[in-house]
């Protein structure tokens, strides 16, 4: 009786060990959702400032229409890419538009005294901080994530549970 | 601006010491006592060798003398090297005075002393930086940690209460706490994998929310940069109402007082942000 007992409690201690393992991967797994919606929030809020400063640029800046409907284009590509790997190209593009708006803004110096756009600038400069950042945690926790379902043991049942590696979020912030 | 050196106002603290009267009079008068106390002695033993209890007693009177001079060399030296230090970047600086006692972690502990307070204008308005003794008793002994504290009000209330405490030290910290100990919420877990294996984020029960809302990612990611500054720094922070203190596990001394200048780097931008959040300019403390 007594081997049989020896391998039953192996059997749980592994069974114990796997538990946990599986726990702190869900846990990690769930901290990159959560850093992802918090991008994802940035985002939106950026996307959702492009329509007012487009408004208030358009008035003074009457032929730069060009320059608009790019910016205009852009925000629907990235509104319409799901996931960190999918929206990294578009929202570079389109913080890289953003950032030359708002520089073609600046050389009007009637639009740049203009205490609309000023808060709108502060507006946008606060967002694209907080994209940075959100960035940088979701980043971390992908790494960590990644580290972990790729090193010894992990490695060898994390495919199996359906844990596979996470994207990089690696777009870039607009030059405000 | 002028940089005062710690060895050049030790050695003029030295100097001084040695062209004082008082000090030879103080060693003079070590001798004397030591003289009398080592003919006492002798006559209290009956002893022949009168001669040399005299000679010996006169020795260790004078020595002590030269320690207590020496040790007081030491702690000028500094006081008025971080006056001069402090003056140089148009600080305040004050040698002793009362700890701050108005957050958690500034209340634990059994005693608590304080020394080498700064104030200057950092975060945008008063605060005080200084060095921050939390004793705590076990039986006669007597264990003692020291932390760079940097101190300020905010012009109004921005949380309940919200701690952040390094991960290995939450425990001793969290639950010395007095009277909050059913109200604290320690587990308090926020998007970032790398924070929570770091910190322990500690509010009110059920306010959680109030928490999120202060800890944007913009905050997470100076606390991770701080973090990242003084891996080994055991940083807390805690705001309690409106008076907020950073802490840092480590000890002032005038032979690096650029620790204190590189704390006050990594802590202005977090001051700076809570003070935006309040919505005004802090008061002084």
């Amino acid at each position: 009786m007594t081997p049989l007992y020896v391998v039953l409690a192996l059997f749980a201690f592994v069974g114990l060990l796997l538990a946990l393992s599986y726990n702190r991967l869900v846990r990690l797994r769930n901290k990159v959702v959560e850093a992802w919606r918090d991008i994802d929030v940035q985002l939106q809020r950026r996307h959702d400032l492009i329509p007012r400063l487009v408004e208030i640029v358009k008035g003074y800046a009457t032929h730069e229409s060009e320059l608009f409907s790019e910016l205009a284009r852009l925000r629907s590509e990235a509104e319409e890419a799901s996931g960190a790997a999918a929206k990294s190209e578009p929202e570079s593009k389109l913080a890289s538009a953003l950032g030359k708006t708002i520089a073609v803004a600046e050389s009007y110096p009637s639009l740049r005294a203009a205490s609309n756009f000023l808060s709108l600038q502060k507006e946008i400069e606060e967002t694209e901080n907080e994209v940075a950042a959100a960035r940088t945690i979701y980043n971390g926790n992908v790494r960590i994530y990644n580290t972990h379902i790729q090193t010894f043991p992990v490695s060898f049942y994390a495919d199996l549970l359906g844990f596979e590696p996470d994207a990089f979020f690696q777009a870039e912030t607009a030059d405000t | 601006m002028f940089e005062p050196e710690y060895r050049e106002v030790e050695a003029e603290e030295r100097r001084r010491l040695l062209h004082s009267f008082g000090y030879w009079d103080l060693v003079a008068l070590g001798a004397v006592v030591g003289v009398g106390l080592g003919l006492l002695y002798g006559l209290a033993h009956e002893s022949s060798r009168e001669a040399w209890y005299v000679f010996g007693g006169m020795a260790i009177g004078a020595i002590c003398a030269l320690i207590i001079g020496w040790a007081r060399v030491h702690s000028r030296a500094r006081e008025r090297f971080f006056a001069r230090w402090a003056a140089a970047r148009q600080w305040c600086y004050e040698a002793a005075g009362q700890p701050f006692e108005d957050t958690l972690f500034l209340q634990s502990g059994d005693k608590r002393k304080a020394s080498d307070f700064f104030s200057g204008f950092w975060p945008g308005s008063g605060a005080v930086l200084y060095q921050h003794q939390r004793i705590e008793k076990n039986g006669d002994d007597e264990n003692v940690t020291k932390y760079v504290v940097l101190h300020f009000s905010l012009s109004r209330p921005l949380i309940d209460l919200l701690q952040i405490s390094p991960r290995s030290h939450a425990a001793d910290l969290g639950e010395t706490l007095l009277g909050h100990h059913g109200e604290i919420d320690k587990r308090i877990e926020l998007e970032s994998t790398e924070l929570d294996q770091h910190f322990r984020i500690s509010g009110l029960r059920g306010r959680e929310d109030e928490v999120r809302r202060l800890l944007t990612p913009s905050a997470i990611v100076r606390l991770l940069e701080f973090q990242r500054a003084f891996p080994d720094g055991k940083a807390s922070f805690e705001i309690l109402g409106s008076n907020v203190a950073f802490l840092v596990e480590k000890t002032l001394s005038p032979k690096r007082p650029q620790l204190i200048e590189e704390l006050l780097e990594l802590w202005r931008p977090i001051a700076s942000w809570l003070m935006e959040e309040a919505g005004a300019e802090a008061r002084p403390s």
